[in-house]
């Protein structure tokens, strides 16, 4: 009886009891949410596109991290050095599509997917390979100072990320939902061949995505790196948007966000309110657990297209 | 000639229609060599397509009529030969750019974007069509809304015209075979084409399916003047389908004429329609 109090009955009054940290801890949890969402947004783009999870995102994150910390070590200032990751992770898309991309048309999903795996330890090595692999700070003027706001404890550094964040969903769901972009690239992960043969360029397309990849990598970077230094660790982000998308839904923009949100909100509260009882770490697991039962009883996520197979 | 096409008409159980005569050539195919490694899959092969008749390409299986329309659509590059289009030479392209230049195909097993509605899939047909490219389209809202309305609206009329009025928002993954084809017609119309490639329309269709159809790609070529060239299985479709019919065996020409005059070359009739009882 005092175990099912403690877990059913004592967290919430603890919540009611102390609406201010409650929702402190609520807050903190939305923008760790918004974090992993910026590195899930990558996987929904590419995902979107190819049908296929793009394995090396996470390394896509830490290559361009890395290269804009490389380019303000020599001495470029933020302005000039932001722009120029950008034409990095450009070019690097029109690399990927001219070396790999292209000699993959009408491969099986699963080609697409062995080879972005390939591609993670790539940039990983590329990375280590120009830019070394000790841990660097990245400083570009992010205001990091922590404010009260109704008893609350809140930082502007957090507040920055989530209006980012916003912004690039924004972008995003106009580009993607709003112009005739999407459809050629649902038909592009549907069917290679048929998409070729209404005239939608592969080659193009395909460019264009990995580049808004590159690109939201570049910002989930700046983000992560700001918050935690630059390191190798920052590639494992990966792991950490899978139960994202799970929960969002493959294809989905906003699920991607949403997704972030419930996630990091969820273990966030998990870990302070029930974390004490099972000894802690709930949020090292918890988010894994959530998407296993989204396996279950919805596999699309929440705002994913249903698949549907005729048999 | 017209007598013999009537003849053949009546044999196939269509009502009687005068020959049609096509005078400009629209494609044609000089000499056409293909081989993957070393299997030969065309040899030497040559032919035409004239502007606003309905072309069949018949053959046994393995004969190289997919890998043909796959040649004429930019899928596969012959090792030899030359395509002429429209009057002029056709240069090594990709099928995005063959379909820019308005040559459009169905598949023989159904390439539709099986996720999208029936609505969706004929709508990326349109996409060639759309003149903003994609950053004006997200820049300027009113404009290109307009166009979307107006491209939907040519949409709309070809699916009025194939019928499919009541599956405009069913996604076609859930749809029968028989109407999966038709979408697909629907999709590679709403592109307009000046060439319609059509590889076994009716493959898997029962009898009454046949039938629309055939009626189908006749108004097609009827209404919207588009000339069409279609791989079958089906002699007797093809026997009323079909202006002219070129046959293909172990990927060489081996006869080309009206339907008539096919049906009764010696060597066809050995090699694909069997040999006749005396």
């Amino acid at each position: 009886m005092d175990a099912l109090y403690h877990v059913l009955i004592s967290p919430f009054v603890d919540m009611a009891t102390q609406p201010v940290f409650f929702a402190e801890v609520v807050i903190g949890g939305l923008m760790a949410g918004v974090m992993y969402a910026l590195v899930a947004l990558g996987f929904a783009v590419i995902f979107k596109a190819s049908g296929v999870v793009n394995f090396a995102q996470g390394a896509m994150v830490l290559f361009a991290a890395l290269t804009l910390v490389g380019f303000m070590e020599h001495g470029l200032p933020s302005w000039a050095a932001i722009p120029m990751t950008i034409v990095v992770m450009i070019a690097l898309a029109y690399a990927i599509e001219r070396v790999i991309l292209r000699h993959l048309v009408n491969q099986p999903h699963i080609v697409l997917f062995m080879t972005t795996i390939g591609l993670a330890f790539v940039f990983e090595g590329l990375g280590e390979l120009i830019w070394g692999s000790n841990v660097k700070a990245l400083d570009i003027g992010i205001p990091d100072q922590p404010f009260f706001v109704g008893g609350m404890l809140l930082n502007q550094f957090e507040i920055f990320a989530a209006v980012t964040a916003a912004i690039l969903v924004t972008l995003l769901v106009i580009f993607l939902q709003k112009t005739a972009i999407g459809r050629a690239l649902r038909a592009v992960a549907d069917d290679h061949q048929a998409a070729q043969s209404v005239g939608i360029p592969l080659q193009t397309i395909w460019v264009v995505v990995w580049s808004v990849a590159g690109f939201i990598a570049l910002v989930a970077g700046v983000m992560w790196g700001a918050q935690s230094g630059v390191q190798f660790s920052l590639s494992l982000i990966a792991f950490k948007a899978l139960p994202v998308l799970i929960l969002g839904g493959f294809n989905s923009i906003p699920g991607a966000i949403v997704g972030g949100l419930i996630i990091g909100v969820g273990e966030k509260v998990a870990e302070i309110y029930w974390g004490p009882i099972i000894g802690g770490a709930i949020e090292n697991w918890f988010a894994y657990v959530l998407a296993m039962v989204f396996l279950m009883f919805r596999p699309q996520g929440l705002f994913g297209e249903k698949i549907i197979e005729r048999v | 000639m017209s007598e013999a096409y009537a003849d053949a008409a009546v044999s196939a159980g269509a009502p009687q229609a005068p020959a049609r005569v096509f005078t400009e050539t629209l494609l044609s195919v000089d000499d056409i060599s293909l081989s993957f490694g070393g299997v030969k899959a065309i040899s030497n092969v040559s032919f035409d397509i004239k502007q606003g008749e309905i072309r069949a390409i018949i053959g046994p299986n393995g004969a190289g009529k997919t890998s043909m329309l796959n040649v004429i659509n930019g899928f596969y590059h012959p090792q030899q030969g030359r395509i002429t289009y429209r009057g002029k030479v056709r240069k090594k392209m990709r099928p995005n750019e063959a379909a820019k230049t308005g040559i459009a195909r169905t598949f023989q097993n159904v390439a539709l974007f099986k996720g999208m509605s029936t609505l969706d899939n004929i709508m990326t047909g349109r996409l060639l069509k759309m003149k903003r490219n994609f950053f004006w389209q997200a820049l300027y809202w009113g404009p290109a809304k307009a166009e979307e309305l107006q491209h939907r609206e040519y949409v709309e009329h070809i699916i009025d015209f194939l019928e499919i009025q009541s599956i405009r928002r069913t996604p076609v993954g859930r749809l029968p075979y028989g109407l999966q084809k038709r979408v697909e017609l629907a999709r590679a119309l709403a592109m307009e084409p000046h060439l319609l490639l059509l590889d076994e329309p009716m493959a898997g269709m029962n009898v009454e399916e046949k039938e629309d159809m055939s009626r189908f790609i006749l108004d097609v070529n009827d209404e919207f003047g588009t000339t069409i060239a279609l791989i079958e299985h089906d002699i007797g479709v093809v026997m009323d389908l079909s202006d002219r019919v070129v046959v293909l065996d172990y990927g060489r020409k081996l006869a080309d004429g009206t339907p008539d005059e096919v049906s009764r070359d010696q060597k066809v009739i050995d090699a694909y329609l069997g040999v006749p009882h005396e």
